[in-house]
């Protein structure tokens, strides 16, 4: 009914995860103590991560997601991307992303225009401004809450209709348009 | 709180099932005592909890108010030595300075403030101090709401876990570690509250008192 798929054709399982980092619940974003699955995370999601050992003076700003295992001093700006403060990670400033979360310690405001995720053993002290604010209740926070509606992109305005070609084209190899890019399908190229 | 949340309005069966969940008739008249209008300041001092947060900012399924969260207790444990806990004992100017520091908000800001149990943890001289120091952020006709285990018989116990499930329904669970509790009754926190304008009682389960306090 559901097209489960028989069992001796699922691929192979890979071998378990190493447990989740105490401290850590639900998705169990590695600490510093897993490097190479940390490593693996930020380069197949594009990002950037601050290794526990450095420390970052000035303002951060930028279009890639970043993980931040070591110390920022300075507001941190990614209005399109995720931040993630791990465990061992410090932010001292203002942060500004499309959403946030925080294992570690923040002493700054933070706007997300999503969510603003505060895991339990995270340490905040700020204001929090976003659409979804996620608070565990062993987390320590400090400061203001204001929940605001989540901003939604503005749907496309239609496009003119564009004139049907007297004879289409023939092309036995070209994708058609809509199936370039399935819903949960990778985009190709 | 001016608006009432669409769930808690409908009388959200499942809150009334919840374990330890109880209704609050302090929680109720505090909602019920505000109108539909402006948005409000809300002061919660019993630390971070999402339902709460849910049930107070949130614009559409919540009150849309602004919120400020501190867990009382937290602050004053980080604060005070462990000497001074102990013994309480404080030299001069400590409660003043733990009072600058932990309520540091503008006078006649805050239109609610949910203290609920954690002033019953407080020794008297600090719990004294915060109660004055309340008065002075709340805005005139405002709200103060807490909680008084009547039953205290010196014996340490943990403070609640206080999770407004909606408008009339709360959830109280015991969150260790314990602590040292001060005993209260009808008549001392009337004298605690003395230069509030009305202290208002609502008994409940388990020798649980619910005072509204209104500035």
């Amino acid at each position: 009914m559901w097209n489960k798929p028989k069992k001796e054709d699922l691929p192979p399982r890979p071998a378990p995860a190493p447990a989740a980092v105490p401290g850590s619940a639900g998705e169990a974003i590695p600490t510093s103590a897993y490097p190479s699955r940390r490593a693996d995370e930020v380069a197949t999601r594009g990002g950037a991560l601050i290794g526990k050992s450095l420390i970052l003076s000035g303002k951060i700003s930028g279009r890639e997601d970043l993980i931040v295992d070591g110390r920022i001093e300075g507001d941190v700006d990614l209005p399109e991307n995720k931040l993630t403060v791990g465990a061992g990670g410090h932010v001292q400033g203002g942060i500004r992303a499309r959403e946030v979360v925080v294992y570690g310690t923040v002493h700054g405001n933070m706007e997300a225009a999503e969510k603003v995720e505060i895991r339990r053993n995270a340490r905040v002290l700020g204001d929090l401004r976003t659409a979804r604010p996620v608070i565990e209740e062993e987390a320590y926070f400090k400061g203001n809450i204001e929940t605001v509606r989540a901003e939604h992109p503005k749907p496309a305005a239609p496009r003119p209709a564009a004139p049907e070609p007297a004879v289409q084209p023939a092309l036995p190899n070209a994708v058609p348009a809509q199936a370039e890019a399935r819903p949960g399908e990778p985009r190709k190229g | 709180m001016s608006a009432i949340p669409p769930r808690a309005a409908a009388g959200l069966s499942g809150a009334a099932a919840a374990p330890d969940s109880r209704k609050s008739y302090g929680l109720q008249a505090l909602v019920n005592s505000f109108g539909a209008g402006r948005p409000l300041y809300v002061l919660d001092f019993g630390g971070p909890i999402q339902d709460n947060i849910n049930f107070i900012t949130d614009p559409v399924n919540g009150a849309g108010h602004r919120l400020y969260v501190d867990h009382l207790l937290h602050a004053y444990e980080y604060f005070f030595s462990a000497k001074e806990q102990e013994e309480a004992a404080f030299q001069p100017g400590r409660i003043e300075e733990f009072i600058a520091s932990m309520l540091d908000f503008p006078d006649q800001s805050a239109d609610v403030i949910l203290i609920w149990d954690r002033l019953q943890f407080l020794p008297p001289p600090v719990a004294e101090a915060v109660v004055a120091r309340l008065y002075q952020i709340l805005a005139p006709d405002s709200f103060v709401l807490a909680l008084f285990r009547t039953d205290s018989s010196g014996a340490d116990r943990a403070p609640y876990t206080c999770r407004i499930l909606d408008d009339h329904t709360l959830q109280l669970r015991e969150q260790p570690p314990l602590r040292r509790i001060q005993t209260f009754n009808p008549r001392t926190i009337q004298k605690l509250f003395q230069s509030y304008r009305e202290v208002k009682f609502f008994v409940s389960r388990e020798s649980l008192q619910e005072v509204l306090i209104k500035r």
